[in-house]
């Protein structure tokens, strides 16, 4: 769907243009927010969470940046906001229920018995690809899985993250720096 | 380049997110160097292997629970939603928030004097001279007003 004609249609107040926005867009912000989060349940809770709060706050958009734009800047500080809370109720329960309210239990698909070697091997792979980008910072976490796993351009990091594009490049390189340190070693174990 | 400043770069090199002349110094460095070789291969086995363009499905039912949630916020009460809409933007928990209570709560009774029932400072003078002498403010009654300076410098000198 188009996009102006989207936006055309929720400025006419359009009944249906909600669920069009919704039917466009779910499936790009709930691989932000799973990637984010590495959760399915939780990914799901802030998806909706997203499409809450644009629900709110449609009317009050200027419709300067793309819809996307602002839908992965909710989505990416709705992920930041569950995790910060996360982190801080692991810390205030000493660890409670940690499968529960932990980032230890990575629900990337995981390799199982029945699993021929290679693609075991391949999953395995990715595990420790997304172990490695977990523990990275937050920004340099978010600036990578934009550019890497959603494919955009340094201009729209910068927009969602409201940095400019030289922090993007910064972020980026850090963040790419780190993993080279410290993928290695996990392969090397594997 | 030395082999660290090489190993740091190589997710940047099988990017090809860097410029041409450092991407050269890389490649000529790879081809001799056997351990910074050894290095990129691994890392180009997991950086490149990654299937990163595969994407999640949400549940089906995604919108159905969407919906609902939207119809509780448009049944709320507009004044209810602006003052939710307010505790979340502040993000208050309840545990920390809690503890902040007690703190205060304990504070203020180890700050509170407990002797304050037996030396009264409300009594009238004759009735409170028992609790002045046993805190030795009784030395003070017979200072003039004028000569507390003096005095206190005598008592300074007599102690000394």
């Amino acid at each position: 769907m188009n996009e102006d004609d989207l936006i055309e249609r929720i400025r006419a107040d359009d009944p249906l243009a909600f669920k069009d926005l919704f039917d466009s867009n779910v499936t790009l912000v709930y691989n932000v927010c799973f990637r984010m989060l590495s959760n399915q349940h939780d990914a799901e809770d802030v998806t909706q969470e997203v499409f809450l709060e644009a629900y709110k706050s449609l009317k009050r958009f200027r419709f300067e940046s793309k819809l996307s734009t602002w839908l992965y800047r909710i989505a990416v500080n709705r992920s930041l906001n569950h995790q910060r809370t996360k982190k801080l109720n692991r810390w205030l329960f000493l660890g409670f229920s940690a499968s529960e309210v932990g980032m230890d239990s990575h629900d990337f698909p995981s390799a199982s018995e029945d699993n021929p070697d290679g693609v075991m091997e391949k999953k395995d792979t990715e595990r420790i690809v997304q172990k490695a980008i977990a523990k990275l910072p937050e920004r340099q976490r978010t600036a990578l899985l934009l550019h890497r796993y959603e494919e955009l351009p340094y201009q729209d990091i910068a927009k969602i993250m409201n940095v400019s594009v030289a922090s993007v490049e910064s972020l980026l390189h850090r963040a790419k720096q780190t993993l080279a340190k410290r993928l290695f070693p996990l392969k090397k174990d594997l | 380049m030395n082999h660290t400043e090489i190993q740091q770069q190589l997710l940047r090199y099988l990017d090809g997110d860097l410029p041409d002349e450092k991407m050269r110094q890389i490649r000529e460095h790879l081809s001799t160097c056997p351990i910074c070789a050894e290095r990129h291969t691994v890392l180009a086995s997991i950086w490149l292997s990654e299937s990163r363009l595969e994407k999640m499905k949400p549940s089906p039912f995604l919108w159905t629970r969407l919906q609902a949630r939207i119809k509780e916020y448009e049944q709320t009460p507009a004044l209810f939603r602006d003052l939710k809409n307010i505790l979340q933007g502040i993000h208050v928990h309840p545990f920390p928030a809690l503890a902040v209570i007690a703190a205060i709560v304990v504070g203020i009774y180890i700050g509170t004097p407990r002797e304050s029932q037996k030396y009264d400072l409300r009594q009238p003078a004759n009735q409170s001279s028992a609790a002045a002498e046993d805190l030795g403010l009784d030395q003070f009654d017979v200072i003039p007003p004028s000569a507390l300076g003096t005095t206190l410098v005598q008592i300074f000198n007599t102690q000394k």
